[in-house]
């Protein structure tokens, strides 16, 4: 039950610290202190959003909330692989259109440079082989 | 993939919630089976079937989707 609670509160607990640290960013960077109430108060509203809605009896609570079970897994796993490809297209384009805008655009490519590296990097640790299997004894031959 | 679940579970007089927590998985995941949305993995189809005490092949029915 303990870990089942504990659970429940990591996907808010991330979306608070990273909404907490552009609130931060925003206002202290860019001088804009207003920023950091608003997106603060933005951050609060989505963190309790999120404890909410972690504890709904529904396959998006036990997404969020960390007890997925192996159909919710797949469901979680599926998402996760379309908003991936949704991110590293938004970079590629943004970038595209930066540089054709002399704007600065290296953050974009490192979005998707890092995304398609751990991409192989993850494909190697779960167990892609990169050998070419080469046909064993006669069986793979036509008699 | 035509199953049996739930009839085997109905014919036990459980509910969905009872039954997923026999198997260990949500309530969700459980009608999905039922209606044939979802075709649980191997481990899951055995332990449905050892709970149902049927065989794993008269519990799942692989002739429906050969024929569509």
């Amino acid at each position: 039950m303990t870990r089942a609670r504990h659970s429940r509160v990591w996907v808010p607990l991330m979306a608070g610290v990273g909404g907490t640290a552009i609130s931060l960013s925003v206002g202290f960077g860019q001088h804009k202190w207003e920023a950091i109430l608003i997106g603060e108060v933005v951050t609060v509203i989505a963190v309790v959003i999120l404890f909410f809605a972690a504890a709904q009896d529904s396959d998006v609570g036990a997404v969020l909330g960390h007890r997925v079970d192996e159909r919710q897994e797949l469901v979680r796993l599926k998402a996760s692989r379309v908003s991936a490809l949704v991110a590293v297209a938004g970079s590629v384009v943004a970038c595209v259109v930066a540089a054709a805008l002399g704007s600065t655009y290296w953050p974009y490519e490192v979005i998707y440079v890092v995304a398609g590296f751990s991409y192989l990097l993850s494909l190697r640790l779960y167990g892609a082989d990169w050998e070419v299997a080469e046909p064993s004894g006669t069986t793979d031959r036509a008699s | 993939m035509k199953n049996r679940v739930r009839e085997e579970r109905v014919r036990r007089e459980m509910s969905q919630a009872e039954l997923a927590g026999v198997l260990g998985v949500s309530r969700q995941t459980v009608i999905s089976i039922e209606s044939g949305r979802y075709l649980p993995s191997l481990p899951l189809a055995f332990r449905i079937a050892g709970f149902f005490e049927l065989p794993v092949e008269k519990m799942f029915d692989p002739v429906e989707e050969e024929r569509t």
